[in-house]
């Protein structure tokens, strides 16, 4: 034999990097093809509870420009004794409509009438069996944080179930201010010019930043069904997970889970839509193709539309992670502070130059003394925003009457 | 036996054997240089006899001197010495048969003292005075004591119905004629007898000895028991050591040479390269020698009567020239060659056993034969009535071993039957491809008409087939998912592979069951005389096959084959990117086979294969699958030349898809779907003059498990659950006939096969038809044209573009209508450039039923109700296909412009439900443009470069449209089923191949593949999807699987 193999071996290593390349690339070519379709209603005839319809233009890809999200129409629910309810539209092509007071042994549709005079209506039905949230639970990992629920069908049969839900989670910010900075400045001849003596100012007691609350709606509902289940109940499905250095576990956290339940159409029309929303694209994808929904247009039922609207109950159930016991911070947040260089000779000390970038005083490094630091005191240290106040990262201080700390 | 040669050979110094095998190579050089019109010289008067007697009787025996038919030998005549005669002895007529290539000449037997057969010496006695004995040649055998003894074969044969011959009563298998025919020899009142056993000659009693038959006639006088080979060749052999030209200088120059003449000489001293080149030297003598003769054919007695008898008739006469058509090194016989008179007016086609028969006016001709490989023969001929003419052939020059493209030039002119690719292991082997590893689907995919969805679709479209409708077959056995490692190659070992065929257009009857096209793939048997191995490495494979002998017979061989891959660092080291990271993938797949000759006429083979493969593209998420099968066959060859062939075996197809378990959770699951089959198949091929039958029956079991779904790990509450096992048998018969009328322009090729399918109470039949037909006015310009029609009775399950791991199997029932297809194609072939460019352009339309889609949204898996989620179509599939294919010179390859369409249009039914609407619309492998440019060029006999370029129109998708709002989250609207397109597919490989050097000796030889996949690295889309972000933003991704250029090293070492 004539041949080393380890030249081989070299050979290998240096054509490795040659067989990496990408596989997945961005690509959005022009499809220049108008929408089969023009509107997509859909939502849930919610008997007992709040029912929400989503009415939204089909737009093109790329978007048209000259065509509005959202169309403008009315909105009914009607049963089939001949009532009807209207809807209230609340703004981005959602209406809703209390529907409390609904007889669930009756059918129910809703009609949809745009500005064009076109009139849509869905196919009617009839609530399904009660579900039924039997159990919610949460487990984690090095990395992740994963929230289960249990379900069950009220009739023990089989079981189709949506499930969305809203999260809302307290965090805090990393450090409780002493100073704040002090607004206020003259103008001279249109330039600022800080007041040295007010730099400072301590903080006052309504200016508490350091918990916040913050909420997050579904916008992927999850599905799931009793098929092939021990006893006709799902175990243990995923509902969601986020990860354990997400600000959703670092103090308390909270989800609300809607479980509705539904037939089996409209559970085979959902699943294909998210199925085809989110193609994972990998080499046994099937390919992705439409169903017809079951919202017709009433003069012309040859018209696609897209959407469908369910008859349902829905189960909800709150549940809680409390503690921060889970939470893993990503940084360190004393890594974030710095002492401002002061130019003490020119009197030009620049702290209004980092309050505008967000920037805020936090603590004096070394505690002493002084009510209020001189702005000669390089021993101040500064912060982004967000170290010291909670609203920096999106939340606000509107604290749920439901929530179970006494945490401001 | 080295005790027969003369002592003289072993007092022959090593310096002189080489000087002697240099002269007598430097003697034959000059005579092939100078040989181009060698011929009528008086030194090659050997060949100058008559022409051996055409044994028309149909022989249960051998009229020579044993079974072992022509060897190679030295030839001393009319007192010069001929080597490398390929002769043999006639014991009827106790003459020597030389082949002078073209015909079997009996040279004067009163000129020929002795010969050389093998290591044995034969020796006319009579030419030396020694009378005693009678006529014809004796064997020389040495005994222990050093003394010679001579024994002599004769042969009858006799048609008498109360002999040993059985009931036909023709023939020599008389199971006494040995004993009969042997020599027994009194000695000093001694009698002796041979012992084929014992290989000597044993005392016997005076009793036995008159009791077989010897006569005072054959008592040879003790002091003359010793015809010794040295007193008597010193007296009269003369032999000279070179070709006849060279003989008389060379006797002058070393008399001693008269007395070393040792049979195998050559054999013992020559090198291997040495030998080579001599048998090629000899071999180019013999053919010069046959062009420049001219051969009376027919007896011209009769050729006087029968103008004699047509006198009063004025249409010219015409006799019939039939014979045999062989390779002159090999004498294996040539199938498909072209044989015409000299205009290529009246031309014929070889069979698969080399005979031709070709009727011609009686006079003179030249009658040439046209193989590809073999140099042209032309032998100029007087047919005086009808006769025999054997013609040998030899190969081209060297340089064409390397070409390209294997023996397919002008058979598109010989066969009737269209739209038969073959592509042989060599071709396979070069073609570039992904990682270096020959493929032989990717081989395959380079044929006009054969297409794929994508680089990683498993599975091949034929002509707008699906890739169900395709039925592969590995030794018989079919394979269900050709693919490996998710379709980047296919499940077949390419060192085990010998050849693959695929027929496309014309579907012989014995196949069926598939109704697009038949890939009937046939591994190599085990070599007959020693071990042979071959390793092959890879970047991301590498192989191993070893083959051989079982026995020193060789009647038994072995070939064991084994690939496996180590591509899991490959994967793991792929960037988040490419969707592909943290994903592992592996396959093995080992092949063995044992061949039983028992003898030349029966063979059983034993087959066995099985694959495995696994990979994930994410954590939890593990696909399997596998592929079984045994298979046994035997192989009958009637003395007729007919042929029987009885297969049996067993196939398995299983796959697995195992999910959540290493997370452990509740609704974790293993998956199972899989395909059993059992099949019998038994076949006659039937010459008849003009005629080729074939018939036979086939039957095939099924056995389908179409889901099984347990639980996976300890926390999953899933309930374990299977699909009703479905059972089904598709027993079928056919018959077909090819026909070649006369020796005219037309010959058709008709069958019918009566298939059919019962399960689960339902029955089908299927009655199919195979029609074709060829038109050939001149040698080089044929049309053709064909229908059949086929049927299919088991479904591939799939919504995805290419073959998935988990898309199953499913029968044929009341619900899921048998596939049923028919296809019309014509097509024009004429080969020009002297041979050298085949052009053809095919063009076919097609139809098909039943063809399988689904319902949006459909649940193939674990659905009871499968049928309810499946809609029937029917499908039309239309194309031309332009090829030209230059076979022969160093550049050798194809280049082919496929356009075509493939159309579907769900049945009536569901209104406006259905598939858009109703409305036809592409396949998914619809890609109407195709260009494939498939070359090599080789430098020398080492080093060659090849190049395969390939553009197709991008396949048909289902893209997004249109977007909406929904629940707060951005939707997609998707066009109609395929409604657009992928960018367009180009790519282009590039290879450097270093075949292995000329050290023959060489315990290895290596040969190495520098390659690049996809030189310009374009980034071709496999596919393309979106996603909605979450439901925020709508993007789009293209997923290609070799985006960049794959260089790649393939090191192949054979022992």
């Amino acid at each position: 034999m004539r041949h080393n193999f380890s030249f081989f071996g070299l050979i290998l290593t240096l054509l490795c990097p040659f067989i990496l390349g990408g596989c997945i690339y961005e690509y959005n070519p022009d499809i220049s093809q108008t929408p089969p379709a023009d509107i997509a209603i859909g939502g849930d005839i919610v008997i007992g509870g709040v029912s929400k319809f989503n009415i939204s233009n089909v737009l093109s890809v790329p978007d048209d420009e000259s065509k509005t999200k959202f169309p403008f129409v009315s909105v009914f629910v009607e049963c089939e004794d001949g009532s009807s309810l209207p809807a209230e539209g609340i703004g981005s092509g959602t209406y809703t409509v209390d529907c409390s007071d609904l007889d669930p042994a009756l059918s129910y549709r809703v009609r949809v009438k745009t500005t064009e005079g076109k009139s849509y209506c869905s196919a009617w039905s009839k609530v399904s069996a009660d579900p039924v949230i039997d159990d919610v639970k949460y487990t984690w990992d090095d990395d992740h944080i994963y929230v289960w629920v249990d379900l069950s069908s009220s009739d023990g049969g089989e079981g189709y179930y949506r499930i969305d839900y809203d999260e809302v989670w307290q965090y805090h910010a990393d450090f409780i201010p002493d100073y704040m900075y002090n607004i206020e400045y003259i103008t001279q001849s249109g330039i600022i010019t800080e007041k040295p003596e007010f730099i400072y100012r301590k903080r006052l007691a309504d200016e508490d930043y350091y918990y916040c609350w913050r909420t997050a709606e579904s916008t992927e509902y999850v599905l799931a069904n009793t098929l092939g289940r021990e006893g006709g109940k799902i175990k243990e499905k995923q509902v969601t997970s986020f990860a354990r250095t997400s600000q959703r576990c670092m103090t308390t956290y909270c989800i609300n889970l809607k479980v509705c339940s539904l037939d089996w159409n409209a559970y085979a029309y959902l699943e294909n839509t998210q199925k085809t929303a989110n193609t994972t694209g990998d080499l046994f994808t099937p390919v992705p193709s439409e169903m017809r929904g079951n919202v017709y247009n009433e003069n012309d039922e040859n018209e696609l539309v897209y959407g469908y609207v369910t008859t349902s109950k829905v189960a909800t159930h709150r549940f809680f992670i409390r503690g921060s016991k889970h939470y893993i911070q990503k940084y360190n947040p004393e890594s974030s502070l710095y002492f401002p260089e002061i130019n003490t000779k020119t009197g030009e000390y620049g702290y209004y130059e980092l309050y505008s970038k967000g920037d805020r005083p936090v603590r004096v490094y070394e505690p002493q003394a002084v009510d209020i630091p001189s702005p000669t005191n390089t021993n101040v240290l500064w912060g982004p925003g967000r170290c010291s106040d909670c609203r920096y990262d999106g939340g606000s201080k509107n604290k749920p009457d439901y929530w179970p700390n006494n945490d401001k | 036996m080295t005790s027969t040669r003369p002592p003289a050979k072993s007092a022959t110094k090593p310096a002189t054997k080489f000087f002697i095998a240099v002269a007598a190579i430097f003697f034959f050089s000059i005579g092939s240089i100078t040989g181009q019109n060698l011929p009528t010289s008086p030194t090659l008067a050997l060949f100058r006899g008559r022409v051996a007697p055409v044994y028309t009787i149909r022989f249960n025996g051998t009229p020579y001197w044993d079974n072992g038919g022509f060897r190679q030998g030295s030839v001393f005549f009319d007192g010069r010495l001929y080597q490398g005669v390929t002769l043999n002895i006639d014991c009827q007529c106790q003459m020597l048969v030389v082949k002078q290539g073209v015909n079997e000449i009996l040279p004067a037997r009163e000129l020929v003292g002795w010969f050389t057969r093998d290591d044995k010496l034969y020796i006319n006695l009579k030419y030396y005075g020694i009378e005693e004995l009678g006529e014809g040649f004796f064997e020389q055998y040495t005994d222990r004591g050093g003394e010679r003894w001579y024994r002599q074969v004769r042969k009858t044969y006799s048609t008498g119905v109360d002999n040993y011959n059985g009931k036909d009563g023709i023939g020599y298998d008389d199971p006494n004629y040995k004993i009969k025919c042997l020599s027994y020899f009194k000695i000093d009142d001694r009698y002796y007898c041979w012992n084929p056993k014992k290989g000597s000659y044993d005392k016997t009693t005076e009793r036995k000895a008159l009791k077989a038959g010897i006569t005072p006639d054959l008592t040879i006088p003790a002091d003359n028991k010793a015809y010794a080979a040295p007193r008597q060749f010193g007296k009269i052999a003369g032999a000279p050591v070179g070709n006849a030209q060279g003989a008389t200088q060379a006797q002058a120059a070393s008399p001693t040479l008269r007395e070393t003449l040792p049979p195998g000489y050559f054999d013992s001293g020559e090198s291997e390269s040495l030998k080579k080149l001599r048998e090629n030297l000899e071999q180019s003598i013999t053919i010069a020698e046959s062009r420049n003769k001219t051969y009376v054919i027919g007896e011209p007695g009769a050729q006087r009567a029968t103008t004699h008898a047509n006198a009063a008739t004025p249409t010219p006469q015409r006799a019939t020239l039939s014979g045999t058509i062989r390779d002159i090194a090999t004498g294996e016989t040539l199938q498909g060659t072209l044989v015409s008179n000299e205009s290529g007016s009246i031309f014929v086609y070889s069979d698969k056993d080399g005979k031709y028969e070709i009727k011609l006016p009686t006079g003179e001709h030249k009658i040439k034969a046209s193989q590809y490989g073999k140099e042209d023969m032309t032998v100029h001929i007087i047919l005086s009535g009808d006769g025999a003419l054997d013609i040998m052939m030899q190969d081209e020059i060297k340089e064409l071993q390397s070409a390209y493209v294997s023996a397919e030039t002008r058979q598109e002119h010989r066969r009737t039957a269209m739209g038969v690719e073959k592509i042989t292991a060599g071709v396979i082997n070069k073609i570039p491809s992904a990682f270096g590893t020959g493929d032989v689907i990717k081989a395959i995919l380079t044929i006009p008409g054969v297409k794929s969805t994508g680089e990683a679709g498993g599975g091949i479209n034929v002509r707008g087939g699906s890739a169900d409708q395709n039925l592969i077959l590995l030794n018989d056995g079919t394979i269900f998912n050709p693919s490996h490692m998710f379709g980047v190659m296919s499940s077949f070992n390419p060192d085990i592979i010998e050849s693959a065929d695929l027929y496309k257009s014309s579907i012989p009857a014995r196949y069926g069951g598939r109704i697009s096209s038949v890939l009937d793939i046939k591994t190599k048997e085990g070599g007959q005389d020693r071990v042979r191995g071959s390793l092959g490495i890879g970047i991301l494979t590498s192989t191993a096959e070893i083959d051989g002998p079982l026995c020193k017979s060789g009647k038994t061989t072995f070939v064991v084959g084994g690939r496996t891959t180590y591509s899991d660092w490959i994967l793991k080291a792929m960037p988040k990117t490419s969707g592909y990271a943290g994903g592992t993938a592996g396959f093995y797949d080992v092949n063995a086979s044992i061949t039983q000759r028992f003898d030349e006429n029966n063979k059983l083979q034993v087959f066995g294969y099985y694959s495995r493969d696994r990979f994930s593209f994410s954590a939890d998420t593990t696909f399997r699958y596998n592929n079984l099968n045994a298979s046994l066959r035997y192989t009958h060859k009637g003395k007729k030349g007919g042929t029987m062939v009885l297969s049996a075996g067993y196939d398995q197809y299983g796959n697995e898809l195992i999910d959540g378990v290493k997370n452990a959770r509740t609704d974790a699951y293993t998956l199972k779907t899989g395909i059993q089959q059992a099949y019998a198949r038994l076949g006659f091929t039937l010459p008849l003059g003009q005629h080729s039958i074939s018939y036979g029956a086939d039957a095939t079991m099924y056995l389908l498990s179409p889901g099984v779904l347990s639980p996976g790990g300890e926390n999953s509450t899933l309930t374990a659950a299977s699909l009703e096992r479905e059972k089904g048998v598709e027993p079928a018969i056919y018959a077909s006939d090819d026909w070649k009328i006369g020796s005219g322009p037309f010959s058709v090729e008709y069958g019918v096969r009566l298939s059919s399918f019962a399960s689960g109470g339902k029955f089908y039949v299927g009655p199919e038809a195979r029609v074709g037909g060829k038109y050939s006015p001149t040698p080089n310009l044929s049309f053709k044209a064909g229908f059949n029609n086929l049927n299919q009775y088991i479904h591939l399950i799939s919504n995805t573009a290419g073959i998935s791991p988990m898309d199953s199997w499913r029968l044929s029932s009341e619900k899921i209508k048998p596939q049923r297809g028919w296809q019309a194609a014509a097509g024009a072939y004429w080969t020009v450039a002297s041979g050298k460019v085949d052009l053809s352009l095919e063009g076919y339309y097609k139809q098909m039923k039943n063809y399988l889609d689904y319902k949006s949204g459909a649940q193939l898996q674990m659905n009871p109700n499968l049928a309810d989620d499946l809609v029937s179509t029917h499908a039309k599939a239309y194309g031309v296909e332009l090829m030209a294919k230059k076979t022969t010179g160093k550049l050798t390859g194809w280049v082919a412009y496929t356009y075509s369409r493939t159309l579907l249009q769900e049945d009536p039914g569901r209104g406006a439900a259905a598939i858009n609407g109703g409305d036809w619309y592409p396949a998914a492998h619809d890609k109407p443009h195709d260009v494939k440019l498939v070359c090599n060029y080789a430098f020398t006999h080492r080093y060659s470069i090849s190049a395969n370029l390939d553009y197709a129109t991008g396949r048909p998708v289902t893209v997004p449209v249109g977007q909406y709002y929904y629940n707060g989250a951005l939707r997609l609207a998707y066009s109609e089923r395929n409604g657009h397109r992928i960018p367009d597919y180009f790519r282009l490989d590039l290879a450097l191949n270093i075949e292995p050097g000329h050290y023959l000796k060489a315990f290895t030889h290596a040969s190495a593949t520098i390659g690049c996949y996809n030189v310009t690295g374009r980034k071709n889309a496999y596919s393309v999807y979106y996603t909605t972000n979450g439901g925020t933003k709508l993007q789009g991704y293209m997923v290609s699987v070799f985006a960049t250029q794959i260089p790649y090293v393939t090191i192949n070492l054979k022992f």
